[in-house]
């Protein structure tokens, strides 16, 4: 009796042993917290999640496009005595490839996730026939969309960088000196075979050119009206996600750069005209920085959501002087630069909402302010949106463009309605020169001062506005930042072009 | 009747459970292991690890902080990414030493052997190879901790009894400015900032009569306690020689040297041997452990560090508010003007729990079938559960970021199945060689899973629990693991002059993809006796090679996969990591050579052994160039080595009557070095602390700027910082390794290591009739610590209290002082960087224990007891070190990369003991 029992014993453990064994499974674990690739890409839901998961890298850099654009420029300088290194870098123009707040591997991420979501997306429709197409071309066109904004951006930053235009997760293909095509796995390649397959553009314009070709070929894909799948899109997503408007005024931005205006002005008049855009109302202004958005006035943005995903910014940090909020107040507006860009006859509504100054300290106010009196942000909620791109950006870039298309009652016009909607006055006719182009050049890059103040935008008009007169403006602006010797060593250096782009390491 | 309880309570239990005995049957004592008997040490640890310190090869650090893990270094440090903490089985049952989810405050591990009474303990080997526990394979490359509970012996039932009382001292006595002192420190430090006086005249601190203000606590002395030991053990053991048993219950309570902190342990334990038939032979274990503690953060977030805070918060605050009339009220002060918690809040108030249940059950069976041949099978079960809270209230504890008050719960649990199986033949080749061979097979499955919740802002400090607030945090994770092990063993003996063993273990891991699951870890050892033959023999040497892996990869990165991020609010998903399906358990192969001599029988044995450790296949995260946009990519790339010379001995002295004197010592030598990490340089950081991986250095190395004195005057500065912008006077001076004129980033380099050169124990047992003493030292030479609590002490970028020293700072260029920088608030200019100024030697000896016992026996059969023991031990007793921190054995993680950073935990200090044994 006493050895049957046990004799059963082993043969139980014998036996469940190799059926352990011989169950394949016994060896397939799969992750618990992720979803592995058979899994994944099968329906519509994926395909959103995936393309939500595109922004998030550069959701994560806003504050880098900060120093990018606006503390490198004329308009933003250090606000702490003693300035972090790193920080005081861009603010006196002297960045270090070491700079950590000079990396764009963020950027990457997002072109790395554009491009895999393109290679993907049509796969879906095979497995998820609710699909319509129209919706299947509307995420490719979102993904190809904000792979050239990354591009854009980085063109318009960065002195080289590769072009990469495939997925590269898992393998590469390339042409090797034979002339054969070989496709070898990404895990297998060092670092220095990777280095030695990244594609570098021969020139900026061919960048100009792919950027320009990319965004004129989502134009026709991306729907109007928010829709996909015929679903709805929700009020985050219609301005945290990349639009048909949004398309629209990108490209008529890059059309300027290419000297296009006649393309650019047309392609302005799909956001004016759409009547999910308009310049808004002065008092809806500050919504677009209090609230997550503001209808009518936001178009593209990188937004946050703290109350049930503690996503959060860097700004506050960069912006505040207030220490206990987690303020560093790495950077304040230049005061003596934006004396003289801000309107301070009548009320305009950005002179008052885009900074402030409390004893000494003045503090660019968009970020951390929630109304344009005294309430800030609770400290370490920095959830002010990063806006892209804004209706406003149609109408000014329609001055712009009309400008140069010599229809100048049209540039003044459409300056005067963005002055209007701002609460101030109209400009008359007689009171400016208006048919002349350098004037009107220097009053619509100051309406842009004003309207995209510490936006990121400023260093990148200067650029514009440089290229359109072929003078070297930037130089002129930046170098006013600063007094006595740098002022010069500063205005020397940014004479030459090359020394407008950050070193890559 | 009694075997019928005892056939029944088997058989439940196997239900339940089992263990692999023969492992141990199998392998005679070989001069490659070391193990003792464990009957004589007693130190007031309460984990079995105390244990080790009498033990060669195993380097161990406890840590004051009760309740925390020791770490522990067997043959260097093999992995940048994994584990490097042994493997312990405890009954045969498998064991991660060190918890592979992520600590639930910053650097508290709690020990996982904790459920483990020592008392219920009677051996621990330590073996620093495969090569004796072949099964280990894939888990053995940090050496293996193999930990045997007592069983039951033939004869009557013996009951032992022993109660232990002991007290821990701490002197805190961390150098500071005391009321005075501190109010004309800030003085000066708000007129170097630019205060006027007259607005200094009229700063309330200032006041001579505030009575906010004018106040002498002292913060340390009202945290600390005096830590009470008690352990109480009760021990039944008998049987008729077809059955036998042990039962053991054990309480354990421990006090921490720091208020409210403590650990209670109830753990019983019930071990049975039957002989079914003469040759079939069942055992059974079976135990229970709760064990409970409290605990305070003592680890680099130093806001709420009790310690840190009570030496950095200024003397002439209250402990409690003070009314404008300057009454003090029975509130208790809040954060106060300088923006430091209330240290009276962060013990009271700020509560760290745990909560750990763990049960273990083991049933085996042994059978010698006929013709030598033999079949043992063994079925074993583990499962615990560990409870982990933290109440953060408001009142007097500063603020994290948003979070005004926080309520966590982390409960998570381990469940562990495994089968052994093995047939085993011996016998004879011919007159003078014997065999023996084995065919083994087990089976595992492994699982854990863990949920965490975070809730923050509560209405009121009331809520203790989850129940309001907003939930600021929630996880939810498992892990699952299989693992299969064929193994063939086979021995040869020639003569009793030559021993040749050889093995080798199939291994698959669900860890890995189909590529790279199986993988082979063999081993062989040849044993000659030089000088007379065994086991009397004088002089043999052992040569042995084997092969073990590190397979503790939790990542599944065999697979692609897609990970949750957020965006606006938003459940967004991208490609996390890209599958690498060829990757593999990293491998060490282990060469080792070993001379035992017994020139004189038993009375005296000596060994010297070298091993090369060599670990190839490290898992690294794979070095891509970052255009391509892609963060997790995993490669088997990277090679390290230890290598050191293991010398032992022990000595009866003197062996008579009535005297007796025995002594044993150890010294352990460690040479670490990363030879190839072909994806580059690994850094890890916790606080500001960075430990590095380089090729030519040892692993774990302190990374940090070089300070090579204070800029006097401006004339003096010749460095720019990283903006190109000049350091002011006053700044340390930073070795600008490429010579650029600019401190960056690349001018970092090692600053130290925290590795020992040598390390070991001497010990001394000596009686003379009834009276006996025990002695302990240890010793470690060349580790370097990283002070972090005293460059914390140094740093003046806040108004915290600080170390006296820091009136010798900068302070204008006719006022240079004598090595510290400048006093700047928020540190524009990065003095506090880690540098070289605070890695200090780590060289220690101590008297770890001291013991005087006396021995009552009885005379005569009818009395009551047999035998008892009094004892009174002190631990801790002495320490010579040049190391100005607490206490030179510092417990930080068991992390390779972030050894040896002292955040100021509490230090294990004296422990005097009174304990008593009875045997009835």
């Amino acid at each position: 009796m006493k050895k049957k029992l046990l004799s059963s014993h082993i043969l139980v453990c014998l036996l469940g042993s190799s059926v352990l064994s011989s169950c394949s499974g016994f060896f397939e674990v799969e992750p618990y917290n992720a979803v592995v690739e058979d899994d994944f890409y099968k329906t519509q839901q994926d395909l959103n999640a995936a393309a939500l998961g595109m922004y998030e890298p550069l959701s994560k850099d806003v504050h880098k496009f900060l120093l990018w654009g606006d503390a490198r420029a004329d308009m933003v300088t250090t606000g702490q005595a003693e300035p972090t290194p790193y920080i005081n870098e861009f603010v006196i123009n002297n960045v270090s490839a070491q700079n950590p707040y000079a990396d764009y591997a963020n950027i990457y991420a997002t072109i790395a996730r554009c491009n895999r979501q393109m290679e993907r997306v049509f796969d879906v429709t095979k497995q998820d026939d609710k699909l319509l197409p129209k919706s299947v071309n509307a995420y490719y066109a979102e993904a190809l969309l904000l792979r050239a904004i990354c591009y854009y951006t980085l063109l318009r930053t960065f002195d080289t960088f590769p072009i990469i235009r495939s997925d590269y997760a898992e393998d590469i293909s390339y042409v090797d000196e034979q002339g054969n095509t070989v496709n070898r796995k990404t895990s297998e390649l060092t670092v220095n075979e990777l280095k030695g397959l990244l594609q570098f553009p021969e020139d900026k314009q061919e960048v100009w050119q792919m950027v320009y070709n990319d965004v004129l070929s989502v134009l026709g894909m991306l729907p109007l009206n928010f829709q996909w799948n015929n679903f709805s899109l929700p009020a985050e997503e219609r301005y945290g996600r990349l639009s048909q408007p949004t398309a629209a005024t990108f490209a008529a931005e890059v059309a300027i750069w290419l000297g296009e205006f006649q393309t650019a002005s047309a392609f302005c008049n799909s956001p004016i005209i759409n009547n999910q855009h308009s310049l808004g109302t002065a008092g809806a202004w500050p919504n677009q920085f209090t609230g997550s958005y503001a209808a009518q006035h936001s178009m593209f943005l990188l937004g946050y959501r703290f109350d049930n995903s503690f996503e959060t910014n860097r700004l506050q940090e960069f912006t505040s002087n207030v220490a206990t909020d987690g303020g560093k107040y790495y950077l304040k507006p230049a005061s003596h630069v934006i004396n003289t860009l801000f309107s301070y006859e009548n009320t305009d509504i950005r002179t008052t909402f885009s900074f402030k100054v409390f004893g000494q300290d003045t503090v660019i106010w968009k970020y951390i302010g929630l109304d344009n009196v005294w309430s800030m942000r609770p400290a370490h909620k920095s959830t002010a949106s990063w806006q892209i791109y804004r209706s406003a950006d149609a109408w000014l870039l329609k001055a712009l463009a009309d400008l140069h298309l010599n229809d100048y009652a049209s540039a003044f016009n459409f300056i005067n309605m963005v002055r209007e909607a701002r609460g101030l006055i109209k400009y008359l006719p007689e009171e400016i020169n208006y048919t002349d182009r350098e004037v009107m050049l220097d009053v619509i890059f100051t309406e842009r001062a004003r309207e995209f103040a510490f936006e990121g935008k400023r260093w990148y008009d200067l650029m514009l506005w440089s290229k359109l007169t072929g003078r070297n403006i930037l130089a002129e602006k930046v170098s006013s930042k600063y007094s006595g010797q740098v002022k010069n060593e500063v205005y020397q250096k940014l004479l030459e072009e090359q020394s407008w782009y950050l070193p890559v390491q | 009747m009694n075997k019928t309880i005892y056939i029944l309570s088997s058989f439940f239990a196997g239900l339940l459970i089992t263990d692999p005995l023969f492992a141990q049957q199998s392998d005679a004592p070989s001069s490659l292991q070391d193990s003792i008997n464990l009957v004589d040490l007693n130190p007031s640890s309460i984990s079995v690890t105390g244990k080790l310190y009498a033990l060669p090869k195993v380097s161990v650090m406890e840590s004051g902080n009760v309740g925390a893990s020791s770490v522990l270094m067997l043959r260097g440090v093999n992995s940048i990414n994994l584990s490097t903490s042994p493997l312990v089985y405890v009954d045969g049952i498998p064991l991660r030493y060190t918890a592979s989810r992520p600590t639930f405050l910053s650097t508290y591990e709690p020990d996982r052997l904790g459920f483990l009474n020592p008392y219920d303990v009677t051996d621990i080997s330590v073996n620093a190879s495969g090569l004796l526990i072949p099964k280990v394979g894939g888990r053995g490359a940090n050496g293996v901790l193999d930990i045997k509970t007592e069983r039951g012996e033939f004869g009557g039932t013996k009951v032992d009894f022993s109660a232990n009382y002991g007290l821990n001292n701490v002197d805190y006595n961390v150098p500071r400015f005391d009321a005075q002192s501190m109010k004309s420190y800030l003085w000066a430090r708000f007129s170097e900032e630019g205060m006027p006086a007259q607005q200094l005249d009229q700063h309330p601190i200032f006041s001579a009569t505030d009575p906010v203000y004018n106040n002498n606590t002292d913060w340390l002395d009202l945290i600390r306690q005096r830590g009470v030991f008690q352990d109480y053990h009760l021990k039944l053991k008998g049987g008729d020689g077809d059955a036998n048993y042990m039962f053991a219950v054990g309480y354990t309570n421990k006090d921490g040297t720091v208020k409210n902190t403590d650990f209670e342990r109830i753990g019983i334990r019930f071990n049975l041997d039957y002989n079914l038939s003469p040759s079939i032979k069942i055992f059974n274990n079976l135990s229970y452990t709760n064990t409970s503690g409290h605990y305070k953060d003592f680890g680099s977030d130093y806001a709420v560090h009790p310690l840190y805070v009570a030496s950095a918060k200024s003397p002439f605050m209250a402990t409690h508010f003070i009314n404008p009339n300057g009454e003090q009220s029975r509130i208790m002060a809040g954060v106060d003007t300088l923006g430091f918690s209330n240290p009276l809040a962060l013990v009271n108030n700020l509560e760290n729990k745990n909560q750990f249940n763990r049960i273990d059950g083991v049933m085996g069976v042994n059978w010698a079938l006929a013709e030598s041949w033999s079949l043992s099978s063994d079925l074993s079960v583990s499962y615990f559960n560990l409870s982990e809270k933290q109440y953060r209230p408001a009142l007097g504890i500063v603020n994290d970021l948003y979070r005004i008050r926080q309520n966590s719960q982390r409960s998570s649990s381990e469940f562990y199945l495994n089968w052994n199986g093995r047939l085993a033949k011996s016998g004879k080749i011919s007159e003078s060689t014997n065999y023996e061979g084995a065919l083994q097979a087990s089976v595992e499955t492994y699982e854990e899973k863990a949920i965490y919740g975070r809730k923050i802002n509560a209405g009121t400090d009331d809520f203790e629990t989850l129940e309001q607030g907003i939930v600021d945090s929630a996880s939810n994770t498992e892990f699952r693991s299989n693992l299969m092990t064929l193994m063939a063993q086979g021995a040869i003996t020639w003569n009793d002059r030559v021993d040749i063993d050889g093995f080798i273990n199939v291994q698959g891991s669900s860890n890995f993809g189909s590529n790279a699951r199986w993988n082979l870890y063999p081993g062989a050892r040849a044993t000659v006796y030089v000088w007379g033959e065994k086991p009397q023999n004088i002089l043999n040497l052992l040569l042995g090679y084997d092969r073990t892996g590190n397979h503790e990869v939790r990542g599944f990165y065999h697979y692609n996969q897609y990970y949750p991020v957020n965006y606006f609010g938003f459940g967004a998903v991208y490609l996390g990591n890209v599958a690498n399906p060829d990757l593999r358990p990293e491998i060490t192969d282990t060469y080792e050579i070993k001379a035992t001599a017994r020139p004189f029988g038993n009375r005296l044995q000596f060994n010297l052994g070298y091993y090369y450790k060599r670990t190839h296949d490290l898992i690294t995260h794979k070095a891509v160039v970052k255009e391509l946009g892609i963060d997790g990519l995993f490669e088997n790339a990277g090679t390290v080595e230890n290598k050191g010379l293991e010398l032992g001995l022990s000595a009866q002295l003197i062996s008579s009557k009535d005297f007796n004197w025995n002594m044993s010592a150890s010294v352990s030598t460690l040479k670490n070095k990363v030879l190839s990490l072909p994806n580059g340089d690994v850094e890890q950081s916790i606080g500001m602390q960075t430990g590095i991986a380089k090729e030519g250095y040892a692993l774990g190395s302190f990374y940090g700027y070089k300070v090579l004195g204070v800029f006097q005057s401006e004339a003096d500065v010749n460095l720019n910082k990283s903006d190109g912008t000049p350091y002011r006077a006053g700044d340390y001076q930073i070795e600008d390794l490429n010579g650029d004129g600019r401190i960056s980033t690349l001018d970092r380099q090692v600053l130290g290591a925290p590795l020992p050169e040598f390390f070991g124990h001497v010990s001394t047992n000596f009686s003379y009739k009834k009276w006996g003493l025990i002695a302990l030292i240890n010793f470690s030479q060349g580790a370097d610590i990283y002070n972090s609590f005293k460059q914390q002490m140094h740093l003046m970028r806040d108004y915290a209290n600080q170390d006296p020293a820091v009136l010798t700072r900068w302070a204008s260029e006719s006022e240079p002082g004598s090595g510290l920088s400048r006093a700047a608030t928020n540190d524009p200019s990065g003095n506090g960087v880690a540098s070289s100024l605070w890695v200090e030697d780590g060289s220690y000896v101590k008297l770890k224990n001291l013991t005087l016992h006396y021995e009552i026996t009885s005379g005569k059969s009818q009395h009551f007891f047999k035998r008892i023991r009094i004892y009174f031990s002190a631990d801790n007793l002495f320490t010579w070190t040049n190391y100005t921190g607490f206490d030179p054995e510092v417990n930080s993680l068991n992390s390779p990369m972030l050894r040896n950073i002292d955040f100021g935990a509490p230090p294990l200090g004296k422990t005097y003991k009174l304990g008593f044994r009875a045997s009835f």
